[in-house]
């Protein structure tokens, strides 16, 4: 099985061959209809049929392309890392609640202290209001 | 007195030690990871609405494969039964044993739990740095300060000396400076810490991720636009087979140009690098990276979180592009 950054590089590579040989037929189009015009507007039967020919073309490469794209994203989601990083992930965000909650302890324990010290100073009174 | 005096000198020296060990304060990052958060927030739901998208067009391609018999509709295992507690259907294609629920509910559902995970990650950050502990415990602080000086006083009257001066509230207000800054001092490092330790521990898993997204996304502009083409290529050929080109069919023709054009330039964004390069100069900046300093990662978080706002625009345009297309 594939892991994400080998389905990511495999899937540039053949974008491009689509890519490149999409611009191809366009360019071979352009060119046909250039020389067309050139001509005057008018333009030869193999030439009309040679347009047909690279629409059809070009219709079978988008439809290529769909399902590449599709088989693609069934690839990532096959990837053998792809489960291990929402497990990594989640560690990461244990790892935070964890900081945070020994932040809370902090203000926890100075709490505390604080209630300890108002506790001494109330029998503090008491006993000093005893020895007076 | 003396101890007190003690305590202060104690306090300020511990501070200086602290402010000596570490540079930055949480202080610096707060708004940048507020940023980061936010920007999140724009990138998942923008992933969403792909992962949407992306989503109909597999259920669309199911339909046509099932209308030509090359994939075949099944009630799923145990259930449309008596007793089971479901009732829902299967796709297999044509020639395979492999079953998928249909209609399909999202493409990426693992990696939308891991986005939902990084989600969460920011949010954590965002706590950390946003967490008052520092005021609180100050607050605490000076509440104990204010019962030892009462505590002195108790003391002092017992022995019968109740017009003393309380010595401690003679040096609460130094004392509780002292106090205040060293326990922000530390609270700041602490949390620094801790945004250091969870960035550095992220940045594999997030670095995987935007490459997911980011295929993920090229996949999905590749789609749209495989889509947008056969459009373009239908407006085309009719133009081309048209005797009277009118200005009904270069309409037409125009308006399959600019929803291809549409796709072409969605297909140029990526949804995570940015966030990655912005989450790559905190983590470093964090660490005390010397080539990356604080200014580096606030411009990279910057810069994502206008990335991600623009991309968001760009996926509203697209779809609303798509739905108009639709209801011609």
């Amino acid at each position: 099985m594939a892991t994400i950054e080998e389905v990511g590089k495999e899937f540039l590579a053949q974008r491009a061959e689509f890519d490149a040989l999409d611009q191809l037929l366009a360019k071979e189009r352009r060119a046909i209809q250039k020389k067309a015009i050139k001509s005057g507007g008018s333009m030869e039967a193999s030439d009309q049929v040679r347009l047909k020919e690279i629409g059809s073309t070009r219709h079978e490469l988008a439809e290529a392309l769909e399902i590449f794209s599709l088989v693609t994203l069934e690839k990532l989601e096959q990837s053998e890392d792809v489960k291990q990083l929402q497990l990594e992930i989640a560690r990461v965000n244990e790892m935070l609640k964890d900081d945070l909650q020994s932040l809370e302890q902090l203000v926890g324990y100075a709490d505390k202290a604080a209630k300890v010290a108002a506790g001494l100073a109330s029998v503090a009174g008491k006993v000093s209001d005893l020895v007076v | 007195m003396k101890n007190i005096s003690r305590v202060v000198s104690i306090g300020a020296y511990l501070s200086a030690i602290l402010v000596l060990a570490g540079c930055s304060s949480v202080a610096d990052y707060q708004q940048p990871i507020t940023d980061l958060n936010e920007s999140m927030t724009h990138s998942v739901v923008t992933i969403e609405s792909i992962d949407s998208q992306l989503t109909a067009a597999q259920n669309k391609r199911w339909r046509e494969l099932v209308s030509k018999d090359e994939a075949f509709l099944l009630e799923a295992d145990d259930s449309c039964a008596l007793g089971t507690k479901s009732c829902s259907l299967v796709v297999i294609a044509k020639g395979s044993d492999q079953e998928e629920a249909f209609p399909v509910t999202s493409m990426m559902p693992n990696a939308a739990k891991a986005l939902s995970g990084l989600k969460g990650y920011t949010e954590g950050l965002k706590e950390i740095v946003d967490a008052d502990t520092a005021a609180s415990i100050i607050s605490s602080a000076n509440a104990a300060l204010a019962s030892a000086s009462s505590i002195e006083l108790e003391i002092a009257k017992a022995k019968g000396q109740s017009s003393t001066a309380s010595a401690i509230e003679a040096y609460s207000s130094p004392l509780s400076n002292s106090f205040s800054w060293l326990i922000s001092q530390y609270i700041d490092r602490e949390k620094v810490k801790a945004l250091a330790a969870a960035t550095k521990r992220a940045q594999p898993a997030i670095e995987s991720l935007a490459n997911y997204y980011d295929t993920a996304a090229s996949a999905a502009a590749s789609l749209k636009a495989s889509e947008a083409l056969d459009n373009f290529l239908k407006a085309q050929s009719r133009f081309d087979d048209s005797s009277m080109k009118n200005t009904q069919e270069i309409n037409q023709y125009l308006a399959a140009v600019k929803s291809y054009d549409t796709a072409l330039k969605a297909g140029s964004s990526e949804p995570m690098k940015k966030f990655l390069i912005a989450h790559t100069a905190l983590n470093k900046a964090l660490s005390g990276s010397e080539d990356v300093s604080l200014a580096d990662a606030i411009a990279a978080i910057k810069e994502f979180k206008k990335h991600s706002e623009d991309f968001k625009g760009l996926v509203v345009e697209f779809i609303q592009v798509a739905k108009e297309q639709e209801a011609n």
